[in-house]
C-alpha cells in the first residue's frame, strides 16, 4: 500500500525575477513500512520535499496524497488536524518547546488532539529512547542527544503513520547520531510506521530500504 | 484544552519579569480607576447621608429680614400664621437665634444660641444627658456633638475635644455666656444639660435651648430695653413683638416641596431646603466622579497599551514556539485561544491585585489617614468600594487584557507553520 503519492509537485518561491524553484515537477511514491533516505546537496530541495509532504508548507502545483487523503485540498484547520494525527516530525534543531518538560513536550501532540496520553505507551517510548529519568527536565537542561531523543519520542507519541526526519543527526556527534538513527529505525519497524529521512551521512543513508537523490529540485535517481 | 492552560502558565512563569511588569501596569491602572471612583462614591454617600440626616427633605427653612426697609418680610407670629394657611403646609415653628460668646474653663467659642419651641426640642436625639426643661428661670443648653470641637484655648489654639477627646461632655456644667450687646458685657452662667447625637449635620453644630425660657431670660437680663439679637427700627427703638431669625416649615408631601418653595420665594423670602441641597450635592458629586474617573481611565489606557505591547513582544519572542506548535498540529483557533487566555490572565491578575490594593488604599490612606488629617469625624467613609465596582473592574480588566492581546494573537494564529518554525 502506498502511504505517499506525489504527482507533478512544484514549489516556487518568490515572483518574477526573484523566482526560485524549490521543487520542479516531482513525482514519487512511498510504500507503507518503508524507510526512505533523501540525499542531496544543500539547497537541493530535500527539506522542501519533506515540508510539502508533511503539510507544513503548500506546493505551488501538483497533488500530494498522504494516507489516502489529498492534503493540497485541506484548509488550515483540517491541515492542522491532519498533521497531528498522521505526521511525526523530527528536525535537526530539535524544536522542543523551551518552557515545557521532556514529558510535557512528548505528550503535546496527544494533548493537541484532545486525547488523554496513554501513560504506559509514553513511558515505553521514553524508556526505548533512554530518557525516562529526564522526564521532568526542561530542554535546556539536556544534552543535544537527549534533546533529539525527546524530539523523536514526541514524533512517535501520536502513533503517526508517517515520520519525517530532517537531518536528525546533524547536530550530534557520530556515535550519538548512529544511536539516534538506530532508535528511529527500530521503533519504525516495531510500530509498522514509514520513515522518510534526510541525511548527509551516506553510511546512514545506505541503511534505508531506498535512497532518493535530489538535485536542483528534481529527483535524479532512486536506488 | 488543559494543555492551553498549562502552556500559558508555564510561559508566564518562564518570563516572570515581563509578566510581573505587565501585571504591575494593569494594577496601577485599576488602582487609579477603582480608588478614584471609590472616593467619588464615598464622598457622595457622606454628602447625601449628611443631607438626609440634616432632617427631612420635606422641611423648609425660611429666613426673614431684619432691616426696617423690608419690615413686611420680618418673621413675626402673624407671618407664621400666614405660612400655616398655605396649602400643603403641615406645621410651622419659629427659630430664635442669639449670638453669644461662650466659654468654659480656658476654652472660648463664638456661637449662636438657638431657641425652638419645647415640643420640637424634645424631638432631638440625645447622645447624653437630658433635654432642657420648659419654663426654667435660666435657659439650659443642649449642645451639638461637634460644638466642643470649635471651642479653642486662645493661648494654645487647641480645641476642647483635641485636649479632652471625642467623648468630652459638659453635662450639668455651667457655661459662661455673654450675649452680643454693644452696651454691656454681662456674663451669665447657663447650665448644659445634654448633648445631641451626631446624626444630623445641622444639629451637630448648634446649641439649642427652650424658646420660651430664652425669651423670658433675655427680657429679664436686658438693662436697655433692647433685646440681644432683636432688630431695632431706624430710631433705635425695639419693635413690640418678637422677630424670629428663621422658621421651619414642614410640608405634607415630598412632591409638594417644590410648590411650597416656589410660593415662599415668590413671596420674597429666602428659603433653604434639603432637597435643593441634595440636588446640588448630586450635581457636584457627578462632576467630581467624572473628573476622578477620567484620570483613572487615562491610567488604565496606559496599562492596556502596556499589555498590548507585552503581547506583541510575546508573540515576536515566541514565533519559533508558535511554529513548533503549528507543525505539531495546533489549529489556528487554538493558538488564538492560547494568546487570548494569556492576555486575559494578565488583565485578570492585574485587576485582582489592583482591586485588593485599592481596598487597602481606601481603608488606610483615605478612610483613616485622610480623615484624620482633614479632622473629619472618626468613621467618616470618604472612600467606598462597593462589590459591584470591584466585580465590574475585574471583568473590565480581563476584557481589556483580551482586547489588548487580540491583534498579536490573531497575527500568531495566521502564521505559516514552516516560516514560523524556521525563525
Amino acid at each position: 500500500m502506498d502511504i505517499v503519492t506525489m504527482e507533478h509537485v512544484t514549489k516556487v518561491y518568490g515572483e518574477n525575477d526573484t523566482r526560485v524553484w524549490g521543487l520542479h515537477d516531482v513525482s514519487l511514491t512511498i510504500r507503507q513500512g518503508e524507510i526512505v533516505s533523501v540525499v542531496g546537496a544543500s539547497g537541493s530541495g530535500k527539506s522542501t520535499l519533506l515540508h510539502v509532504m508533511g503539510g507544513v508548507d503548500s506546493p505551488t502545483s501538483g497533488t500530494i496524497i498522504v494516507d489516502g487523503k489529498d492534503i493540497t485540498k485541506l484548509d488550515d484547520e483540517r491541515m492542522a488536524v491532519f498533521r497531528r494525527r498522521k505526521i511525526g516530525f523530527v528536525f535537526q534543531a530539535y524544536h522542543l518547546i523551551p518552557v515545557l518538560s521532556v514529558e510535557e513536550n512528548i505528550t503535546m501532540p496527544i494533548l493537541l488532539d484532545h486525547r488523554k496520553p496513554d501513560k504506559e505507551y509514553v513511558d515505553h517510548i521514553m524508556e526505548l529512547l533512554g530518557i525516562q529519568d529526564r522526564r521532568k527536565h526542561l530542554p535546556n537542561q539536556l544534552s543535544g542527544g537527549q534533546q533529539q531523543r525527546t524530539a523523536i519520542a514526541r514524533a512517535l507519541a501520536n502513533h503517526p503513520s508517517l515520520i519525517l526526519a530532517d537531518e536528525p543527526t546533524g547536530a550530534l556527534d557520530s556515535k550519538n547520531g548512529s544511536e539516534v538513527i538506530a532508535l528511529l529505525q527500530n521503533s519504525v519497524k516495531q510500530l509498522n510506521q514509514t520513515l522518510v529521512l534526510i541525511t548527509h551521512n551516506i553510511d546512514l543513508a545506505r541503511e534505508a530500504d531506498r535512497i532518493i537523490k535530489i538535485a536542483d529540485g528534481e529527483i535524479m535517481e532512486e536506488a | 484544552m488543559r494543555w492551553i492552560w498549562d502552556l500559558c502558565i508555564a510561559n508566564m512563569k518562564q518570563r516572570g519579569i515581563r509578566t510581573g511588569l505587565t501585571v504591575l501596569g494593569v494594577v496601577i491602572g485599576i488602582i487609579s480607576i477603582v480608588s478614584l471612583l471609590g472616593i467619588g462614591i464615598g464622598v457622595k454617600r457622606e454628602l447625601l447621608d449628611a443631607a438626609a440626616a440634616e432632617g427631612n427633605v420635606t422641611e423648609i427653612t425660611i429666613y426673614g429680614t431684619t432691616g426696617e426697609s423690608r419690615k413686611d418680610k420680618m418673621l413675626t407670629e402673624r407671618r407664621l400664621e400666614d405660612f400655616r394657611e398655605l396649602e400643603h403646609v403641615e406645621t410651622v415653628y419659629p427659630v430664635l437665634s442669639v449670638s453669644a460668646r461662650l466659654s468654659y474653663g480656658r476654652y472660648d467659642g463664638y456661637w449662636e444660641i438657638t431657641g425652638i419651641p419645647q415640643e420640637y426640642l424634645q424631638e432631638l436625639p440625645l447622645r447624653e444627658g437630658v433635654c432642657p426643661e420648659a419654663d426654667s428661670y435660666r435657659p439650659a443648653l443642649l449642645i451639638g456633638n461637634h460644638v466642643l470641637d470649635m471651642f479653642y484655648n486662645p493661648s494654645t489654639m487647641q480645641s476642647y475635644t483635641e485636649f479632652y477627646g471625642e467623648d468630652a461632655e459638659l453635662n450639668g456644667e455651667l457655661m459662661r455666656v455673654s450675649f452680643d450687646m454693644a452696651e454691656e458685657e454681662s456674663v451669665h452662667r447657663l447650665k448644659v444639660t445634654g448633648m445631641i447625637k451626631g446624626d444630623s449635620f445641622r444639629d451637630s453644630y448648634r446649641i439649642y435651648c427652650d424658646m420660651d425660657s430664652l425669651k423670658r431670660y433675655l427680657k429679664q437680663v436686658t438693662t436697655t430695653g433692647i433685646l440681644p439679637g432683636q432688630p431695632v427700627n431706624q430710631n433705635g427703638v425695639a419693635y413690640n413683638e418678637w422677630i424670629y431669625s428663621s422658621a421651619v416649615i414642614k410640608v405634607d408631601d415630598i412632591d409638594s416641596v417644590d410648590t411650597v418653595l416656589k410660593k415662599l420665594q415668590n413671596m420674597g423670602y429666602q428659603t433653604e431646603n434639603d432637597k435643593e441641597y441634595v440636588d446640588s450635592v448630586q450635581k457636584t458629586v457627578k462632576i467630581v466622579q467624572l473628573l476622578l474617573g477620567g484620570i483613572g481611565m487615562i491610567a488604565l489606557i496606559v496599562a492596556v497599551i502596556g499589555i498590548g505591547n507585552t503581547m506583541t513582544t510575546a508573540v515576536y519572542d515566541r514565533i519559533h514556539e508558535i511554529g513548533i506548535l503549528k507543525v505539531l498540529g495546533c489549529a489556528p483557533e487554538e493558538l488564538l485561544y492560547l494568546f487570548l487566555l494569556e492576555s486575559g490572565i494578565l488583565g485578570g491578575l492585574g485587576g485582582l491585585i489592583g482591586i485588593l490594593t485599592s481596598y487597602g488604599i481606601i481603608e488606610l490612606l483615605v478612610n483613616q489617614l485622610a480623615v484624620k488629617l482633614m479632622k473629619l469625624p472618626k468613621g467618616t467613609e470618604l472612600g467606598v468600594i462597593p462589590l459591584w465596582l470591584a466585580g465590574a473592574a475585574l471583568i473590565f480588566a480581563i476584557l481589556l487584557g483580551i482586547l489588548a492581546g487580540f491583534f498579536p494573537a490573531k497575527w500568531a494564529a495566521g502564521m505559516k507553520p514552516i516560516q514560523a518554525v524556521q525563525r
